[in-house]
């Protein structure tokens, strides 16, 4: 009964963090910053899921499994092109 | 009676995360440089997923959501200092520079010390190839 009064300040406050995010994807100086705020970004998105799956429906607590592995798996991915191992 | 303590620790404990998201992501704009960046991500990062599922897990009791939550936490907490890691180590061979305000690279002479272990190991296989 008591998250409903208190669920916009928290959603308020991952928005912000996205924002802060999406500052970062689109200025950063070198492609590491990229990837650093790239897996940032979607770990806020898997608190946000986790949040909302206990707000409204839990089956978004299913969307968060999937944005976890994708998040650790992509920055693999790319630190290993930055590296020079792979080629694309 | 308890119901209702659960639920104000569930919503600190969520507070708690929030805060620590929002703060982690403010060091992201803020600092000067990668590694101080990666410094201020990661790690807050971490505490603030831990934060929001615990209170989440204590919010709904046992089920099967907090079932797949607790294993979304200790999937992050082994995961994330291994993509971290991977970062600085990626920036540091790509060439990213630290900011001018520090003091000392204590990574460099491990750097020189691989690479002329290289050397002497393909020096060596080129002999024994003779």
């Amino acid at each position: 009964m008591m998250i409903e009064n208190f669920i916009y300040i928290f959603i308020g406050l991952l928005c912000a963090s996205f924002v802060f995010c999406l500052y970062r994807l689109i200025r950063g100086p070198s492609l590491a910053d990229r990837a650093m705020a790239l897996n940032t970004m979607t770990l806020v998105g898997v608190g946000l899921a986790v949040l909302l799956g206990s707000y409204i429906n839990e089956l978004f607590i299913d969307v968060a499994i999937p944005l976890a592995l994708i998040a650790f798996i992509s920055t693999l991915v790319i630190t290993k092109y930055l590296e020079g191992e792979i080629r694309i | 009676m308890i119901e209702q303590i659960l639920e104000i620790i569930s919503m600190v404990l969520i507070l708690i995360g929030s805060i620590f998201y929002f703060l982690g992501t403010l060091g992201i704009v803020r600092f000067p440089d990668l590694y101080t960046r990666l410094h201020a991500a990661t790690k807050s990062i971490v505490i603030g997923a831990c934060g929001i599922i615990l209170g989440v897990i204590l919010l709904e009791g046992i089920s099967a959501a907090s079932v797949k939550a607790f294993l979304i936490m200790i999937f992050l907490l082994s995961t994330t200092p291994i993509a971290s890691h991977a970062i600085a180590r990626a920036g540091y061979f790509s060439g990213v520079k630290m900011c001018p305000q520090s003091v000392i690279d204590e990574y460099k002479p491990h750097v020189l010390e691989e690479k002329k272990e290289k050397l002497a190991a393909a020096r060596r296989v080129r002999r024994k190839g003779h």
